[in-house]
């Protein structure tokens, strides 16, 4: 399928912003906010929310945002409510991407993500580069520039439209496209009009899987309305648990960013796949959220919801 | 789908209110219009839809008068010389602001008709004028002010030398505006434009030009002799008095009447010399217009739209009504009846490609997918022309198909802006494949960004009469008068072909490394009403016409183009053939060309149509099958065969496959024996190629290729990574040689039913006897006492490099059999011929005892407890049970991985159970019940062949329930979206399996040396069966219903046959029709009656 080159937005120098409070652990998602600034041609911002008043020097001096690298960052300072502030200051149209980290200063013990966290990932209808801070994820490692960017899907259609922003986002960054289809067991086809499917034939598979593969890039790029950047996007399958199978592939092909389509508003019961990927995957999750109707459903199976998470 | 509104005072509603709109509702002899703004929204706009309009306008005597500040050049580049030159002499230029008029002699030439000429003086003072006015504006704010002096009678000064106000778009004018006056009262000139405008009055009266016109556009101040008054006037002393045109036929339009920082708009001279003219404007007035001036807005755009009006209204004026649209354009309305249709009444770029696929329109020779009439970036349009394969310059490449050039390009052009199907407003887009008249239609409404609605119907074809042939028509509609253009054009091709030779009459490409030619002569037509519109403009290859498009004349496109393929020695034959072929089809004309291809899909349908009562999927899957394989044939090219997706998509490269011979000739061998007979001589040509393979591997006689292309070669990719990133070795290139028993047993079963000794004698019986010299050399003696065959692959491609499989060591011992059988027929019936090939194939009698030897002593298989082992060592496999993996989203061998697959009783496709629908006869019926029930719950499906194939055998052993479960999983193969395979094309073999499953499976169908015989099994929900067959050139309907299960022979064509129903036999004469059915607790044949009349056919 021929296309144009995809795009972030019309925005000549999009914003990478990056939300902190304040805490060393949100810190470590700017070197990567930064690298990824860079990467796309962007700039980064910083928006610190606090719950006082406080100078953006001293917030820059308190980050050690110092020195010739960080003096030129505009740190911005808000009061209030750090959800409701970042996700307005997401509202400007020339963030390409909001980066932050899966917990800042607290985090429930036996929950994955910190309540801010949860919340904007809940609400946000920009992309997201989640990172976990820690030593799983230090800073060194997470400082590279993203290259290879995995997309698992799972044939839905919901899932696929929802990728048009981390297409674009990726043909910004030049990074490559591994699209990883994952078969779980005991799962029955999809049965969507404009969904995506395995095969079911397979008359012969030095035929069939080639051609299998383009149409994935295809059906991709007819669904999310955004072309498939990079020279040889690469269709990969995997049989098994979609959580396990996905963090498998992306550590062996060594992916910098796994993109997630969040489908639900990660209510108890839902997301689970997700939700196991920002805790155990092998990467930054880089999440977009799928059109989800107003009413939110309560009452659908946690298969089918894990499912489109992946 | 709803029509497009076509009452003419429908578009009146749309613009300005009633009154207003009562002005403009009559026809004006005379349109004095404003260049800049008004007719042209910059002067680098393409005013191709203006020159549309005005060439119809001038066409219908009305005068057109352009009245401009610019010069004739800016005019000219724009318009006047795109403008018919036979209809220029009622257009009329007005330029430099009134100081000049321009008209044109009949022949089109450029003729000046006045200037008004300065006298040195008045020169020097308007120069005068503007530097005081500059030094004034200088001098007071010290702001830089441009002045242009190279202006005809006038100078420009300007307010805003700015690079960022150098070219102000006239949409603009407000901000414009805002950034003059900020610019003047920042700088300390408080009384702002007017004040520079009273001052420039002022200091022209100072320096003896007191009549001096002073006029604004914002960013300059013009002083100048004449304005657009004195065109006006020009105009009415030389032009309307004379023609005595009255000004109330008059329009006049412009976009700045209304005042602009405090001055009259620079077209108010034109209503202020026009009393009693209509006067419009179509700009953004952001301070109102004068009394008197209807304001419309809208810019050119709206213009234009005026324009159009303009048209329409005289086109009614003139009484030109409406052509009548020419008869065939009513073959652009489907088939009712919803089992001759396969509908998709949307467009969903998600599903686009399985579209295409099930909508590709064939005939054998051409394949063109069923893309949207104007493809988006979800499209993969396509045409295919059997044959014309390539090699890519790649390690390890194998020939494929190239796609043709695309023969179907369009644009469609709506007041200037192209027709978009993505991001369309209100897109209803409609496909019907006509399964009766082999044709796609589709039904595509839209509207545009101006609210216009444009319904575009059409149609297309690969003609099954002249297979060189392929049609597309094309009715454009519109609820709106609109100045239209289309664009025809055949698509730059594929990087796999450079061009060889392009004429007007025919282009010609050719295959990068093999040479192959294919040339396309195209024919365009437009029609409007019954007639041919002019030839359209060629320009770079792409054909077009511009019209003035009404609501209540639809225009039709007639576009044919005829492809030839060639071979490499014949760089000439196919452009010869492509223009031969077009000339026939212009010959023809358009009803013709569209009755011939009907009659034919006719008579196709006569021959080979299968109705099914009761059971709407069924028939609606069966009626798809036979459309597709009646697409994919063509009797009249023994060069080329039927590729796995046959020309429906890229996908299995155009290679063939055992699926042409053991799935898909059956249909044609009892329904359309040329085809069959074309596709086998295609095995016959590659012969040689076959020896050579057999040779290179060691063995004697010919083998087949797993994957044949062009030549004949093996040309199967030797290995595929798969999506899980493992490199797979593909064996069946070198194993799976079961192809060269298939290919035999068709030649054989053409032989049986058509009795066609010609092929036998010259092509078939070379087959058989070289695929039996192969087998011969193949096997190898063992110390059991038997022949074995080692290291093979069966149907089921999840166990390779396996020892005596089944299928291939029965079907191996039938080939040898078969070949002894044509051998004692030929030599008994022909002995000359059979002498000739002795001799040509070297065969002697030793050979022949030893082929005799090898079939009886070839090992058939272990049976136990009934059960054939499909291969040696199969009953040892884990057994697997499949239930456990449902429900279940991919092949088994995905499931389990490849090495536990191997390691399984898991059988991807029907191999012992196609053994036993290939040789029913050859197995005892507990054999054949035993086996089939062993292995089906053992089968994956991982191939589209299996599903009929298991439904033949249930049928045949009376599970009809099960049978129906699998006629319906076959039907969904291509059908369901749910399948994930439909996208890289029809399942050619599945559809050809589909009917072997009705046909020899539900009817219970088998040949017998003296005719044929019926078995049938009827689903409980299938009330009837119909369908005919043929043998030996007879034809034969069978008719069989339920309650009591009755068979109704009719034997329509022919001399007599014997036919059989269970145990009876009946000798059928022709015209006769016999009638018999199963009654009594025992279930047995009982013969009703028969009658030796033509009853004629439900």
């Amino acid at each position: 399928m021929s296309r144009s080159p995809a795009r972030v937005d019309d925005a000549a120098c999009p914003i990478v912003l990056v939300a902190l409070d304040g805490s060393p652990a949100a810190a470590t998602a700017l070197p990567i906010a930064a690298a990824v600034a860079r990467q796309i041609g962007g700039r980064l911002g910083v928006l610190h929310v606090a719950a006082r008043a406080v100078s953006a020097p001293d917030i820059a001096r308190a980050l050690g945002l110092t020195g010739p690298d960080w003096e030129s960052i505009p740190v911005r300072v808000e009061v209030g409510d750090p959800v409701e502030r970042i996700l307005r200051a997401t509202e400007d149209p020339d963030v390409a991407l909001l980066v932050l980290t899966t917990h800042g200063r607290e985090i429930t013990s036996g929950e994955r993500l910190g309540s801010v966290a949860r919340r904007i990932v809940a609400r946000a209808m920009r992309p997201i580069l989640l990172v976990r801070p820690g030593p799983a994820a230090g800073k060194e490692a997470i400082a590279a520039e993203i290259r290879r960017i995995m997309i698992p899907v799972d044939g839905s259609e919901v899932t696929l439209r929802a990728l048009g922003p981390v297409l674009a986002l990726a043909g910004r960054l030049g990074a490559e496209i591994d699209i990883l289809y994952v078969v779980e067991p005991g799962r029955a086809p999809r049965r969507e009009r404009g969904g995506m499917t395995l095969p079911r034939y397979v008359d012969q598979p030095q035929h069939e899987w080639p051609e299998w593969a383009r149409e994935v890039v295809d059906h991709l790029c007819a669904c999310a309305g955004q072309c498939v950047p990079g020279r040889h996007p690469r269709v990969f399958l995997a049989r098994g648990e979609a959580s396990d199978q996905i963090a498998r592939v992306a550590a062996a092909r060594q992916v910098d960013a796994l993109v997630l389509v969040r489908s639900s508003r990660l209510e108890p019961g839902h997301g689970r796949v997700l939700l196991s990927l920002l805790t155990s995957g092998p990467c930054p999750a880089l999440l977009v959220g799928a059109n989800l109707p107003v009413a939110e459903p309560t009452a659908a199976p946690e298969r089918a919801e894990a499912a489109a998470d992946a | 789908m709803e029509q497009p509104r076509s009452h003419p005072e429908a578009t009146e509603d749309a613009g300005s209110p009633g009154a207003e709109r009562a002005a403009l509702r009559r026809p004006f002899r005379a349109i004095i219009f404003d260049w800049d703004g008004t007719a042209v929204a910059d002067r680098r706009e393409h005013a191709d839809a203006l020159v549309t309009l005005a060439d119809a306008l001038l066409a219908l005597d009305v005068w057109l008068v352009v009245v401009t500040g610019t010069h004739y050049g800016n005019i000219d580049r724009q318009f006047c010389r795109f403008v018919k030159p036979e209809l220029r002499q009622r257009l009329l230029v007005c330029t430099n602001r009134g100081s000049e008029v321009f008209g044109f002699d009949a022949a089109g030439r450029l003729e000046a008709r006045w200037q008004r000429t300065a006298t040195p003086e008045e020169d020097r003072a308007l120069t005068r004028i503007a530097e005081a006015v500059r030094d004034a504006i200088r001098q007071r704010t010290g702001l830089e002010v441009g002045i242009v002096y190279d202006r005809l009678n006038r100078r420009k000064i300007d307010l805003i030398p700015l690079p960022e106000w150098a070219d102000p778009p006239k949409a603009q004018i407000g901000a414009l505006l805002a950034a003059v006056e900020a610019r003047l009262r920042a700088a300390g000139w408080t009384g702002g434009l007017a004040e520079v405008i009273h001052l420039t009055a002022d200091l022209a009266a100072a320096h003896g030009l007191p009549d001096a016109r002073i006029t604004s556009d914002v960013k300059h101040i013009e002083v100048g002799l004449t304005d657009k008054g004195d065109a006006v006037n020009w105009i009415r002393a030389h032009l309307l008095e004379p023609q005595g045109i009255p000004l109330h036929d008059v329009l006049v339009a412009g976009d700045e009447f209304g005042p602009i920082g405090g001055v009259s708009g620079s077209d108010d001279r034109l209503r202020e010399e026009a009393p009693g003219a209509v006067v419009v404007s179509v700009g953004a007035e952001p301070n109102g217009v004068p009394p008197g001036v209807l304001h419309l807005g809208g810019g050119p755009a709206r213009f234009r739209e005026l324009l159009a009006e303009q048209v329409w209204r005289w086109r009614r004026a003139r009484g030109l009504t409406p052509q009548p649209p020419p008869p065939w354009v009513a073959a652009l309305s489907p088939v009712a009846e919803p089992a001759w249709r396969l509908d998709e009444p949307t467009y969903l770029p998600a599903i686009e490609h399985r579209v295409e696929s099930r909508f590709t329109v064939a005939n054998g020779l051409v394949g063109v997918r069923g893309s949207l009439d104007q493809p988006t970036a979800a499209s993969r349009p396509l045409t295919l022309v059997a044959g014309l394969f390539d090699t890519p310059n790649a390690p390890l490449a194998v020939p494929a198909l190239v796609p043709a050039p695309d023969w179907l390009r369009l644009r469609i052009t709506l007041d200037g802006q192209p027709l978009e199907i993505e991001g369309a407003n209100d897109l209803r887009y409609a496909r019907t494949l006509d399964l009766r008249r082999g044709m796609l239609l589709s039904d595509w409404c839209q509207r545009d960004a101006a609210g216009r609605t444009v319904r575009v119907r059409s149609l297309r074809f690969a003609s099954q009469v002249e297979r060189t042939l392929a049609v597309q028509m094309l009715q454009l509609t519109v609820d709106r008068p609109v100045a239209m253009r289309l664009e025809v054009w055949i698509e730059a091709p594929h990087d796999r072909l450079v061009l060889e030779r392009a004429t007007p009459d025919v282009t010609v490409w050719r295959t990068v490394n093999t040479g192959r030619r294919v040339a396309m002569a195209p024919f365009v037509q437009l029609w409007l009403g019954s007639d041919p519109m002019a030839p359209p403009t060629f320009r770079d290859g792409v054909a077009a016409w511009s019209w003035v498009a009404t609501p209540d004349q639809p225009v039709t496109l007639l576009r044919t183009v005829a492809i030839a393929r060639g071979e490499r020695a014949d760089p000439v034959v196919p452009a010869r053939r492509a223009i031969a072929a077009r000339a026939r089809a212009r010959d023809a004309g358009p009803e013709e060309l569209l009755a011939r291809h009907v009659q034919a899909w006719a008579e196709r349908w006569e021959e080979g149509d299968v109705q099914i009562e009761g059971d709407e999927m069924a028939q609606r899957g069966m009626r798809y099958a036979l459309y597709h394989l009646i697409s994919a044939a063509n009797p009249a090219d023994e060069r080329v065969s039927i590729g796995a997706r046959a020309l429906t998509g890229e996908a299995y490269l155009g290679h063939v496959f055992w699926d042409t011979e053991i799935f898909v000739l059956p249909y044609y061998i009892f329904t359309w024996p040329a085809a069959a007979r074309a596709a086998l001589m295609y095995r016959y040509h590659t012969l040689p190629v076959a020896r050579a393979r057999a040779q290179q591997l060691g063995y004697r006689g010919a083998l087949f290729p797993w994957e044949s292309a062009d030549t004949g070669e093996e040309v199967t990719p030797p290995f595929v990574v798969n999506p899980t990133g493992r490199v797979i070795p593909i064996l069946s290139g070198t194993l799976e040689q079961h192809i060269t028993a298939d290919v035999a047993y068709a030649v054989w079963q053409y032989w049986q039913a058509t009795g066609d000794l010609h092929f036998l004698l010259n092509a078939g019986a070379e087959i058989l006897l070289d695929t039996a010299r192969f087998w011969a050399s193949r096997v190898t003696w063992e110390e059991d006492g038997y022949y074995h065959i080692r290291n093979v692959i069966g149907p089921d491609e999840y166990h390779d490099g396996v020892d005596d499989n089944a299928f291939t060591n029965v079907m191996a011992a039938w080939n040898l059999e078969t070949a002894l059988e044509v051998a004692a027929l030929l030599a008994q019936r022909r002995p000359a011929r059979w002498a000739e090939l002795r001799q040509a194939l070297d065969l002697s009698d030793a050979e022949l005892a030893h082929w005799r030897t090898v079939a009886a002593r070839l090992f058939p298989g272990r049976i136990v407890d009934g059960v054939i082992e499909q291969f040696a060592g199969f009953f040892d496999l884990e057994p697997i049970d499949l239930r456990a993996f449902e429900p279940r989203a991919a092949p088994m061998d995905v499931m389990l991985g490849p090495e536990r697959t191997r390691r399984s009783q898991v059988v991807k496709q029907a191999d012992v159970v196609m053994l036993l629908a290939l040789l029913w006869e050859r197995f005892p019926p507990h054999v054949r019940e035993a086996s089939f029930r062993y292995y089906e719950p053992r089968t994956g499906h991982g191939s589209s062949l299996s599903p009929a194939t298991h439904a033949l055998v249930a049928a045949r052993l009376g599970d009809v329930d099960l049978a129906l479960h699998y006629v319906h999983e076959t039907i969904a193969i291509d059908l369901d979206d749910a399948m994930g395979n439909a996208a890289l094309g029809v399942h050619i073999a599945a559809q050809g399996g589909l009917w072997q499953a009705v046909v020899l499976g539900f009817a219970g169908m088998r040949l017998r040396p003296f005719g044929l015989a019926f078995d049938p099994h009827l689903p409980a929900t299938w009330r009837a069966l119909r369908f005919s067959v043929g043998w030996h050139g007879r034809r034969l309907d069978v008719d069989i219903t339920q309650d009591p299960l009755t068979v109704t022979l009719t034997l329509r064509r022919g001399r007599s046959l014997m036919v059989e129903v269970g145990d009876l036999t009946h000798r059928l004469s022709h015209g006769e029709c016999w009638t018999c059915h199963r009654d009594g607790p025992d279930g047995r044949w009982k013969e009703s009656h028969y009658e030796p009349v033509t009853r004629a056919r439900g």
